[in-house]
């Protein structure tokens, strides 16, 4: 059924209409978060606010603009939201249990490559991690990535090339590596 | 090939992996906690408008909660032959001899069973606003705790009576004990890390599921 119909219904509160636009999205809106959050239970819990307050301003929903990108704008923001609470839960937590493993010494094995390379992504700055997500990871054009994150294309592309030239510089020590 | 080319072609090799999601999407338990927190949102629209003014909504639903418990459990007395002292309810839940005295879950009187699964509707409206407060960031009710503290005197009577005769439900209150006496002791303006602290502990006895599935569908609504 046309999706602007189904919102129609959403608003007019048939729960069918609501259930079938859910269906029609999730996956890729609990993928998006997933990719963000790194963890099911977070992104199940960015999945489930995303449509609760999709439905809930449903009504503001303009018709000329593309409901999915509506969506994903919607993702985006609760999940970085949901990210930056969560960081400065953990940040707590941190500070806490460094207090406790004064004195202890621990040694990791080294990571691969591709390990450091994911690492390096979790310390990019918010702006450059989430087009560098949007982008090289979840495939969004630079128009589409524009329109969800509310900024013009160029900026989209300019933030992606800065994500990559940090992560080169934080992988620099392994060059040696990537060109072999 | 340049350095920055082998470097944009290592990123484009390993860059699908990073995060990369399971396989099953879980669409019917985030669907049924979707539906779940509409429901309570609607039902807190319904009840504000009838509360008098500078009345919180959490006391319009402790009053109710305390109302029908103190129904059910004297239906329920009722109902089961009247003869029902308190010495008899101790007798019921006494944990080692009374295990075979105890009531078969299943011919536990209708009115236990309507004073839990209200009790329950009540709990999992609270638990599903609190939690909603704490994911946006939102500072929470004032009246928070207080309306804990009353839902943490019905979950220990109904956990002392032949309402918890069923391991399930006993366990579950056991659980929602724990959770509500934490959230009791809140201040009237609680830090963040201590409302995380609830979350995470609600969270790891997967209260929200449990609760959904113990209250019967479509007959109670919480708040109203």
């Amino acid at each position: 059924m046309d999706v602007l119909r189904l919102i129609e219904r959403a608003i007019a509160g048939d729960a069918a209409a609501e259930r079938a636009l859910y269906e029609a999205h999730v996956d890729r809106v609990y993928r998006l978060a997933y990719r963000f959050a790194g963890s099911d239970d977070l992104a199940q819990d960015f999945t489930q606010e995303t449509f609760i307050r999709a439905f809930e301003r449903l009504k503001e929903f303009r018709r000329e603009a593309s409901f999915t990108t509506w969506l994903h704008a919607i993702a985006v923001s609760v999940s970085l939201n949901g990210l930056r609470s969560v960081k400065r839960f953990a940040a707590r937590h941190t500070e806490l249990d460094e207090g406790l493993a004064v004195g202890s010494t621990r040694r990791e094995s080294e990571p691969d490559l591709k390990v450091r390379l994911w690492r390096a992504v979790d310390a990019l700055p918010e702006g450059y991690r989430t087009v560098f997500v949007m982008h090289d990871v979840e495939g969004y054009t630079h128009e589409e990535i524009g329109e969800v994150l509310g900024i013009e294309t160029g900026t989209s592309k300019a933030q992606l090339s800065r994500a990559r030239g940090k992560l080169r510089q934080s992988l620099a020590a392994f060059a040696k590596e990537w060109v072999s | 090939m340049t350095e920055q080319d082998r470097f944009d072609e290592f990123v484009e090799h390993a860059a699908p992996d990073y995060n990369r999601p399971p396989a099953g999407v879980p669409r019917d338990a985030m669907w049924a906690r979707i539906e779940a927190a509409q429901r309570a949102h609607r039902d807190q629209a319904t009840v504000v408008p009838l509360r008098p003014r500078g009345v919180s909504r959490w006391v319009v639903y402790v009053s109710a909660a305390a109302a029908v418990l103190i129904v059910g459990v004297a239906l329920g007395r009722w109902s089961t032959g009247g003869g029902t002292g308190p010495a008899e309810v101790a007798t019921a839940v006494a944990p080692a001899a009374g295990t075979a005295a105890r009531p078969n879950p299943r011919e536990l009187s209708p009115a236990y069973q309507l004073a839990v699964a209200e009790h329950l509707s009540r709990t999992e409206t609270l638990l599903t606003a609190f939690r909603a407060d704490v994911r946006a960031g939102r500072a929470t009710d004032a009246q928070l705790a207080s309306w804990a503290k009353e839902l943490l005197t019905t979950t220990r009577m109904l956990s002392d009576s032949p309402a918890a005769a069923d391991p399930k439900v006993k366990r579950l209150l056991d659980d929602l004990e724990l959770v509500l006496a934490q959230m009791a002791q809140l201040s009237k303006s609680p830090s963040q890390l201590d409302m995380d602290l609830i979350d995470h502990a609600m969270s790891e006895r997967s209260m929200m599921p449990r609760l959904r599935t113990a209250i019967p569908a479509g007959r109670f609504s919480a708040g109203t």
